[in-house]
């Protein structure tokens, strides 16, 4: 069964008497176990579908259903099943302490009431709260809150868990410890749909990106064949000495940059794909040449991303 | 797997058990909540302390009217409690980001409405308690307490009719743009007009029907009556009727809370 079905999904909202469309012809899947991210710039629609999936907001069209279970139809059923992890500053009593927020959300979020004192410690233990699980949610840094909140969204040991931003604001000894916490509930089986703007945390956790544009999926692949989509599979920055390489027609590489100043060149190459094509021409071009240092940076998400939305274009 | 007999009693304890945990959870919060907050300092402390000063008979610690004073008094600010207190509570939550929580979780969210209600409603008539308690010893006024059983019954109404209103306030405040506003604007009429402080007797004919739809007045009506030994039951069952109406219409609204801020997406999670 798939943990997440969404199919003709579509969501209107009427600003200032005008009509917008915030999504429109949604469909995608998740399976069981399976870690999907959702990217897009700003106002992509990612929000609003994880909203509806999180039984929050109604879709103006279409369906969405987590494991077989309408989210519109029967949304109580929906929530047994899922969790929620909030983001940012808002979602707590500031004036309660971490363990009282903990035991009241785990319980609104199915948390049996006899085991809940259990669960409560086992879930600041989790997230490295415990030491300060009395101090007022006010006093918390940004990074502590968020843990706070992964610690209410993974205490039901729910099946599937909508993750919205969740390193944002976080340094990055803390958002590579939330990384490893989110990997620890996909070895257990957790299915985990993730939306982020962190590029980091999509290559680290995603087995599949679905991108969307302007409310529309706009790609929906694996996380290595998303990569593909840079349109190259890596640069090489080459540095050296004496004279330069020379200009020649090549197909499988492409010069991107060329500079010489002071007897010390540096050109900038992206190889479309790996092949003997294609190092056959770095070697004929850099034939001759006194080279001094070698850098290959693969295609990474970003270059993808940038290319998928047309960062950069005029 | 089809229960057994012996399997559906313990299930509805289990959940009897669920629902009273969900109700005593969001109590405790919602009254821990109160206490930091600076208005029930105002409403529950300064306002009844200055009214008991003023209205409580001198020189009669033990007559019908001091009693009738005191209980009057304390209801009526509860009432201003009431408004700020528990009228608010979804309104905050919204602002909060908590009332998305609530929307998710698995609980019913209905439950914790009433739950906090019941939590700023209790936490008001303790703070309500100790100051009606300071200003009798205060000024020498011992109030009499002809049976404390009914008494006690009485202020059990008092306490359930106080978290009816609360939860239909609290979504009447939401549904509408100006909550705040009527807030303030329902605060001192229904001081005079509710029939908690001033009889309604004493009011026009043609003004004394907003007394009677007031589940609190008909509360206190009971606990004067069985504070001084003459309690009826008409006051009772109306107390209880009139709760029920009120809650039932509350839970209604909280309804159609949720389902406008489903429609229109105004739940966040960030």
């Amino acid at each position: 069964m798939k943990a997440v079905e969404v199919a003709g999904l579509g969501r209107d909202f009427v600003s200032s008497g005008h009509r917008v469309t915030a999504l429109d012809r949604v469909d995608f899947t998740v399976d069981e176990g399976e870690i999907v991210a959702l990217l897009g710039e700003n106002g992509a629609g990612k929000t609003t579908l994880t909203k509806i999936l999180a039984t929050l907001l109604l879709p103006s069209r279409g369906t969405a259903r987590v494991f077989g279970i309408d989210v519109t139809a029967r949304p109580e059923e929906v929530r047994r099943r899922q969790s929620v992890v909030f983001g940012g500053e808002r979602g707590f009593y500031n004036r309660l302490s971490a363990r009282e927020n903990l035991r009241f959300f785990a319980m609104l979020n199915g948390a049996s009431p006899r085991g809940l004192r259990k669960v409560v410690e086992r879930s600041l233990e989790s997230v490295g709260l415990s030491d300060a699980a009395d101090r007022a949610v006010q006093t918390y840094s940004r990074g502590m809150r968020q843990r706070l909140h992964l610690a209410i969204g993974f205490a039901t040991d729910p099946s599937l868990v909508l993750l919205d931003e969740p390193t944002i604001g976080l340094d990055p000894v803390e958002a590579a410890r939330l990384r490893a916490q989110i990997s620890a509930l996909r070895d257990r089986g957790v299915t985990i749909l993730l939306t982020s703007h962190q590029l980091l945390d999509v290559e680290e956790l995603a087995d599949r990106v679905v991108a969307l544009d302007k409310g529309r999926v706009a790609e929906d692949l694996r996380l290595a064949d998303f990569a593909r989509k840079a349109g190259f599979a890596a640069t090489i920055k080459v540095s050296g000495s004496g004279a330069p390489p020379g200009p020649g027609t090549y197909r499988a590489i492409s010069l991107r940059s060329r500079e010489h100043t002071e007897g010390v060149w540096t050109v900038e190459l992206a190889v479309e794909e790996w092949s003997t094509t294609s190092l056959g021409e770095i070697g004929a071009l850099l034939d001759g040449c006194a080279v001094t240092t070698f850098e290959v940076t693969p295609a990474r998400l970003e270059d993808s991303f940038q290319r998928l939305y047309g960062v950069g274009r005029p | 797997m089809r229960k057994g007999p012996r399997d559906a009693p313990s299930e509805y304890l289990d959940r009897l058990r669920t629902v009273l945990a969900v109700l005593y959870e969001s109590a405790r919060v919602q009254a821990v909540l109160t206490r930091g907050s600076p208005a029930v300092v105002v409403l529950a402390g300064v306002q009844p302390a200055a009214l008991l000063l003023l209205a409580l008979p001198h020189g009669a610690p033990r007559s019908d009217a001091s009693t009738r004073v005191l209980i009057s008094v304390l209801v009526t600010c509860l009432w201003g409690g009431l408004v700020w207190m528990a009228g608010g509570i979804i309104r905050r939550d919204i602002v909060q980001g908590t009332m998305s929580r609530s929307v998710v979780g698995v609980r019913d969210p209905r439950l914790v409405l009433i739950g906090k209600c019941a939590g700023a409603v209790t936490f008001t008539c303790c703070v309500l308690a100790v100051v009606g308690t300071a200003v009798s010893l205060l000024l020498g006024v011992r109030p009499r307490v002809a049976d404390p059983g009914l008494l006690l019954v009485g202020l059990v109404a008092v306490v359930c009719s106080a978290i009816s209103m609360g939860t239909l306030l609290s979504c009447v405040f939401v549904l509408t743009r100006h909550g705040v506003h009527m807030g303030n604007a329902l605060l001192y009429p229904v001081y005079i007009l509710g029939g908690t402080l001033i009889p309604g007797e004493l009011l026009p004919a043609w003004l004394r029907w907003v007394a009677l739809l007031v589940p609190l007045r008909w509360a206190k009506e009971y606990m004067v009556a069985a504070a001084l030994g003459s309690p009826t039951g008409a006051a009772l069952w109306a107390t209880a009727a009139l709760t029920a109406v009120h809650l039932l219409a509350g839970l209604m609204l909280f309804r159609k809370v949720v389902d406008r801020a489903r429609a229109r997406g105004t739940l966040e999670f960030t």
